[in-house]
């Protein structure tokens, strides 16, 4: 009796320690330990929160991001968003609205083009990647048009607080980003939405058999990631000072890799979300590392790249070693 | 099923609403860009609107170049001949316009147009989504087969050379802008440049830092793109100054793309992982973010940030005193100069000088109220 209960909880750690984000979590903690040694500053509170800061667009948008590749979609147009979010509020408040206005244009801004990519996959039937696409150059595109290109400056309200300020030490962008991802895991695990999701990314066709809103859940997931597109364009907003379209340019790469490295499978139904904080810290420390240790230029693109490939390759393999 | 669809077609009634009224509201009357001409389209591009049609000038009716009003804080380099043209001339501009610096080369492109909208000449500007070679080779190549009488486009890089000598054979000579098509400004067989040598533009900024500095100190370099010529020109005439002085230290080189929040996050970094860095120089985008990054460390002053381009995102650092300096190079005079030297060409035969170097000014903190004119 007691031989075979030994052996279930052997066998629980092991599969607790097999899991993707526990194996990422001990090479980020590997990564900090080897910087720790080479680099003075890079353990100090202050870099630290730097990495935490510079880290948050890319959690916050993750959390959206993992839920549609969990669903077996994807968004290539999460960075765009950003940007449109960002200028739509920039003219509002040209436009003399208070900063609780601003606030609510972003997130809805944000939101709209969300569902529109969840109605054109789960309605209008189109490939995740040619919908969200278009609506990346229809985003950058819109937030050109409505700026004519120039940035708009915007600074110095209470808004402003949610990227440049701070509660004692620590910046207010990182407890939003801590508290966005408990409420993503929290979703994602307790929730039957959260439930639906990994069912949909397991077998679309058991998902609806079992009777699950397969649609409303793929536009949900899209909603959401606008949702907290909206969100991340508050942050850089208010960090910034201004409201540029490139804003948020080039990020989608970045959140996917992220999205990735923390265990999240692309070809859906599973993953965790608090791998995707631990993806988006590795890339953040990565990041932080080729300026503490002043890699040369060349050499950091080909290690970001080399990275995500290892990080796809692992969870490759090990699905390849679970099916044989 | 029926319902679905039935908000399917309302969603889209929506969208197709909004983006119609965006439209309207980003014209601003009579801005007429087109985004590309595709080689595959019929030669009359369907996609080419005006930006300002010229009459048939049989009286000659146009303001002579003596009276034509220069726009305040800019320059006229170079003034059209007074004569119209007999049959209407077409000059095409390909170049960008989906950043502010690019704007403002826009605004000298539309400056020339309104000045020879009276001496039978159109002007188009072809807007390009993307600054590589594959965008501009296409488009001139559009232009020429659509029948222009001139090409003016930004110089990009050597890889324009063909393209360039394609359309000279052609009949159809280019003038460029911003960046030589070659090492040289004069290696392309186009018949004027417009521009600033990045070399001698990095190396002025170097300069202003030593001196600022006394010839010590550490510094950073936040470049755009390392495989842009014009950036690479910039970031290396930089350094030649730098590494004459021994007391000079180079911490480190990073790409920031052209992007705020990079140059933002690369500074904060280098400000962590170096707390003495005394000199930051951004080679071309985004140097708000880097000067931003040093005010929110409180900073400013104390770092030596040197950039390029009279931007609305860095004149205010200057103001303030965190940016010690930026060099201009005249995007205005960039837009306008090639397009009337090409109108002088084809029409007054006046073949212009090849190489227009423009030395630009540096705005620093103590000059500025003199120098710069804000829009």
């Amino acid at each position: 009796m007691k031989a075979s209960s030994k052996n279930k909880q052997s066998i629980s750690l092991k599969q607790f320690l097999s899991r993707p984000e526990i194996t990422m979590t001990f090479v980020l903690i590997i990564f900090c330990l080897a910087l720790t040694l080479a680099s003075d500053v890079f353990a100090t509170p202050q870099n630290i929160l730097n990495i935490l800061r510079q880290i948050a667009v890319y959690a916050i948008l993750g959390i959206g991001e993992a839920y549609i590749i969990i669903t077996g979609g994807i968004d290539l147009s999460v960075g765009s968003l950003v940007g449109w979010s960002a200028c739509v509020g920039g003219v509002v408040a040209e436009w003399g609205w208070s900063p609780g206005m601003v606030l609510i244009a972003m997130l809805v801004a944000g939101i709209i083009p969300g569902i529109i990519n969840g109605i054109l996959v789960a309605w209008v039937g189109l490939p995740p990647f040619i919908a969200t696409l278009g609506m990346l150059n229809i985003a950058y595109g819109g937030a050109l048009m409505i700026t004519k290109g120039f940035p708009i400056r915007y600074r110095g309200t209470w808004l402003h607080q949610f990227g440049g300020g701070y509660i004692g030490i620590v910046p207010i962008s990182v407890i939003v980003t801590i508290v966005l991802v408990i409420i993503g895991y929290v979703i994602a695990e307790h929730t039957i939405f959260g439930r639906n999701i990994y069912a949909l990314g397991n077998s679309e066709k058991a998902a609806k058999l079992s009777g699950i809103k397969t649609d409303y859940v793929k536009i949900m997931t899209y909603a959401i990631t606008g949702l907290l597109a909206g969100v991340c364009a508050v942050i850089q907003v208010g960090l910034l000072g201004t409201a540029d379209a490139s804003l948020g340019q080039g990020a989608e790469l970045d959140v996917i890799a992220a999205v990735v490295i923390g265990g999240i499978s692309m070809s859906g139904g599973e993953g965790n979300i608090f791998g995707v904080l631990v993806g988006a810290m590795i890339m953040g420390v990565l990041r932080n590392a080729f300026v503490l240790l002043a890699v040369s230029g060349y050499a950091q693109i080909v290690a970001l790249g080399v990275v995500v490939v290892i990080a796809v390759a692992v969870d490759s393999l090990r699905r390849k070693k679970a099916t044989v | 099923m029926k319902t679905k669809k039935k908000w399917i077609a309302m969603m889209l009634a929506a969208v197709l609403g909004v983006s119609t009224i965006m439209a309207g509201c980003s014209s601003g009357g009579g801005d007429t860009q087109t985004t590309g001409v595709d080689s595959s389209t019929d030669a009359t591009a369907e996609t080419t609107e005006t930006t300002e049609t010229a009459e048939a000038a049989e009286t000659a009716d146009f303001v002579p170049a003596a009276e034509i009003e220069v726009p305040e804080g800019k320059r006229l380099a170079v003034l059209p001949v007074d004569q119209v043209a007999d049959e209407t001339v077409r000059i095409a501009v390909v170049g960008m316009n989906t950043n502010t610096f690019d704007l403002y080369v826009y605004e000298g492109v539309e400056y020339a147009t309104q000045v020879l909208a009276d001496r039978n000449c159109v002007v188009d500007f072809i807007s390009i989504k993307e600054h590589n070679i594959t965008e501009y080779e296409s488009n001139i190549r559009s232009c020429m087969v659509a029948g222009y009488d001139a090409i003016c486009c930004n110089g990009f890089g050597e890889q324009l050379q063909d393209i360039i000598s394609e359309c000279t054979a052609n009949g159809v000579p280019v003038f460029i802008f911003n960046n030589p098509a070659g090492e040289s400004e004069s290696d392309s067989e186009a018949l004027s440049f417009w521009g600033q040598s990045g070399f001698e533009g990095g190396k002025a900024l170097g300069e202003l830092a030593v001196e600022e500095l006394g010839g010590e100190g550490k510094y950073a370099i936040i470049t755009g793109n390392f495989s842009l010529s014009g950036h690479e020109a910039r970031r290396l005439g930089f350094r030649s100054v730098m590494d004459e002085y021994e007391g000079m230290e180079l911490v480190g080189e990073y790409e920031n793309n052209d992007l705020y929040e990079t140059a933002y996050e690369l500074t904060t970094n280098l400000i962590t992982a170096n707390p003495d860095i005394s000199c930051i120089y951004v080679t071309a985008g985004g140097p708000g973010g880097a000067a931003q990054a040093i005010e929110d460390a409180g900073l400013s002053g104390e770092i030596v940030m040197v950039c390029h381009d009279w931007m609305p995102d860095t004149m205010p650092f200057v103001e303030s005193g965190v940016i010690s300096g930026v060099l201009d190079q005249e995007p205005f005079t960039q837009g306008y100069a090639p397009v009337i030297d090409a109108f002088n060409y084809l029409v007054g035969g006046i073949t212009p000088e090849k190489v227009n170097l423009i030395e630009g000014q540096i705005a620093t903190p103590e000059n500025i109220d003199e120098v710069y004119v804000a829009e």
